[in-house]
């Protein structure tokens, strides 16, 4: 096993310290006491996780004290760096506890970045970065970030603070392709996770959107459907079936298994 | 001319496939709308390229079969030999080789000659593919040699140096990876810059394993990932390669590799890769063993097994039981001892697989095997198998004796051959009969 130098371990988690910003002084002095430290060397279990949310409420909060509890654990050498990657990784299941929509909680911009950045760092350092591959637990942060980040885009988008227009599709099909990217794979081993995923889209896959797509990016023809043939629930007007109806049938991109449990999710 | 074909290549070329695709797909439809079918045709073999590089299996081979329908109704020679020879491609780069050379088959090698040099290459070419893929060297060989001279004829250097590559793969199997090294470094350095640079890169660091450190490709690896951004399903390859790489130089536990074995399987599982698939799970079936976990092991046994019985893979299919072959002893000796119990192992599928089969009968299988196809290291180790397996049912006697002695001839050749890995396993196992003598 590879043995990390404090030196480079310092440089790999330097910019955790922006995230020292968001802590409440009173935390700061309970990390400094080390009072955190069994929930990094804990497994995650449900009732640690609700242990965590009852003290600390705020989901930021909540990430920022665990990123620096773990920092500060690799600088004493009290555990590895494997095990200190290992716990970052951890950390979207103490931040988004049973993942839906019901209970997703939306960050700010800002608040949004800093949590992009901590993937960032995590997923260079990572022994096995590579752009297709890289930790399962990293994926899911990942993706809970994008579904952040998309609801914080669509949902300042109904408050009419960004124009509706081409902007929202280009954002649209960047999410769509991570969502697809990233779990097609996980599709058989977490039907159920990967659902929950993909319905926080299910109000923006309308007949516009999809029209919209299989003109401009037609490339990402087969991602939307398989995005399609994950919504829990889709509703189309009759006509707008019998007007999608007509455009699928001629698509050389989709195949035609596909093809056939699209329409019979569609209804039509 | 077409500003969106243009595009399309012009991206292709720097292999950011995605968008090649898009602009493909867009001149497609330019091409459509203008009712220009031939430049249509064209375009949709491109389409159904980029379709196969992004894991779009099914709809590039749909694509492909309507092309091929089309071609060949309207008498279209030429265009119809691409189709298919593209078609062909497609599946071979799935691993479904016995799809592809159905198609291979329906062409007439009377019908390809050099007045159309792109057919005529691409079609040899395929050829010595599928020869090399079951393992077929003598004939590949001719095929590559065949061609390298008609390629220096015409004056062809890129053809030239494909061909060079695919004759390093050749040298590779048979043994000679040093030379395989060389040739495929010295194909690459020709195509720096070009085209082909990638394909000749991906090559150097799938043979690089055999001639450097684990450390030395992982490095090829990264920089390739760092230099080309693939998009494509080709990363996955080379990610399952890291593991087996990573895992003998010790930088990661059996366990550790496990895991992300399971999660390539899983990638290339969803786009129906299924030569990958196979790949992974013979890996996957002896980290499991290794671990103690012999069901989960034995199911990814057997479904790479199923893998290349279907595809009629005969050698890869022995490789598969070769690696397996400790496992089924070490849980047959248990038996014979009265602890398999203890021994945890062997329980349902495959415990009916193992008491169904023959196992000496197994073993002059695989052994035959690897003799018919000149792998004289495995043949010789499945002699030793066979050995270990008779010392183990007959006792003591003469004929323990012949056979103590023969093992130790094995254990000298291995040494002789430089395999010591294997002469190390042969060694260990005549330690163990001494202490129980």
């Amino acid at each position: 096993m590879r043995s990390y130098k404090p030196n480079e371990r310092i440089q790999i988690y330097t910019s955790l310290h922006k995230l020292m910003g968001l802590i409440s002084k009173e935390n700061e002095e309970e990390i400094e006491d080390e009072k955190y430290d069994d929930i990094i060397m804990d497994s995650p279990t449900s009732r640690n996780q609700k242990k965590i949310i009852k003290r600390l409420p705020d989901p930021v909060e909540r990430l920022a004290i665990l990123a620096m509890t773990a920092k500060l654990m690799s600088d004493k050498e009290k555990t590895d760096d494997r095990n200190i990657l290992f716990s970052l990784s951890r950390i979207p299941y103490f931040l988004f506890p049973n993942f839906n929509k019901e209970n997703i909680v939306l960050y700010s911009q800002a608040e949004l970045e800093e949590v992009s950045e901590l993937i960032n760092t995590i997923t260079k350092n990572l022994p096995q970065h590579s752009p297709r591959i890289d930790d399962r637990l990293l994926i899911i942060l990942k993706i809970e970030y994008y579904v952040n980040t998309f609801l914080y885009f669509a949902m300042s988008m109904s408050e009419k603070r960004f124009p509706f227009g081409s902007e929202f599709y280009e954002f649209l099909r960047f999410i769509i392709h991570e969502f697809y990217t990233v779990l097609r794979p996980r599709k058989e081993e977490n039907p159920k996770e990967v659902q929950n995923l993909i319905s926080v889209l299910e109000p923006y896959m309308n007949y516009t959107t999809i029209i919209y797509f299989l003109e401009h990016f037609p490339e990402q023809t087969n991602e939307i459907t398989f995005i399609l043939l994950n919504l829990k629930r889709i509703d189309f007007s009759k006509n707008e079936k019998e007007l999608l109806e007509e455009v699928l049938n001629e698509t050389i991109l989709i195949n035609s298994e596909d093809k056939k449990n699209l329409f019979k999710k569609l209804e039509l | 001319m077409s500003f969106e074909r243009d595009k399309g290549d012009e991206f292709f070329t720097q292999f950011n496939f995605r968008v090649a695709f898009h602009w493909y797909l867009k001149a497609r439809e330019k091409f459509f709308s203008e009712g220009k079918e031939e430049e249509l045709r064209s375009v949709e073999i491109k389409v159904a390229r980029c379709m196969a590089l992004l894991g779009m299996k099914k709809e590039s081979i749909e694509v492909l079969r309507e092309l091929a329908e089309q071609t060949k109704e309207r008498f279209l020679i030429d265009e119809y030999y691409l189709v298919i020879l593209e078609l062909t491609a497609t599946l071979f780069s799935y691993g479904c080789y016995l799809e592809g050379k159905e198609y291979l088959d329906e062409l007439e090698e009377e019908m390809i000659t050099e007045s159309n040099i792109q057919v005529f290459f691409r079609y040899w070419q395929t050829r010595a593919q599928l020869e090399i893929i079951y393992h077929n060297l003598e004939e590949a060989r001719e095929l590559v040699k065949f061609l390298m001279d008609k390629a220096k004829e015409i004056g062809n250097d890129p053809y030239y140096y494909e061909l060079q590559v695919l004759q390093a793969q050749i040298d590779a199997e048979e043994g000679d990876v040093l030379k395989a090294y060389s040739n495929v470094d010295e194909a690459f350095k020709f195509f720096k810059d070009s085209p082909f640079e990638r394909a000749a890169f991906e090559k150097k660091i799938l043979l690089s394993q055999f001639v450097e450190e684990p450390s030395e490709t992982i490095r090829l690896i990264d920089e390739y990932l760092e230099r080309y951004q693939p998009d494509d399903i080709h990363p996955l390859i080379f990610n399952a390669q890291r593991i087996e790489l990573e895992l003998r130089s010790e930088q990661i536990t059996p366990t550790m590799a496990a895991e992300k074995g399971e999660r390539i399987l899983a990638n290339a599982e969803s786009i129906e890769h299924l030569e990958l698939g196979a790949k992974i799970r013979r890996l996957l079936a002896g980290l499991y063993q290794s671990l103690g976990d012999s069901k989960r092991a034995y199911n990814a046994f057997d479904k790479t097994r199923k893998y290349f019985i279907s595809q009629n893979l005969e050698y890869e299919e022995a490789v598969t039981f070769f690696i397996f072959l400790p496992a089924m002893l070490q849980f047959h000796s248990a038996k014979m001892l009265g602890i398999a119990g203890l021994y945890g192992g062997m329980t349902g599928k495959s415990k009916e697989f193992i008491e169904t089969i023959d196992l000496s009968e197994e073993m002059e299988r695989i052994k035959e095997i690897f003799e018919k196809f000149n792998d004289s290291v495995r043949s010789k180790m499945a002699q030793f198998f066979q050995l270990s397996y008779k010392i183990s049912m007959i006792g003591y006697g003469s004929e323990y004796n012949n056979s103590i002695h023969e093992i130790k001839d094995i254990y000298q050749w291995m040494i002789d051959k430089g395999e010591l890995h294997y002469s190390e396993m042969i060694g260990q196992f005549l330690e163990l009969v001494k202490q129980f003598r």
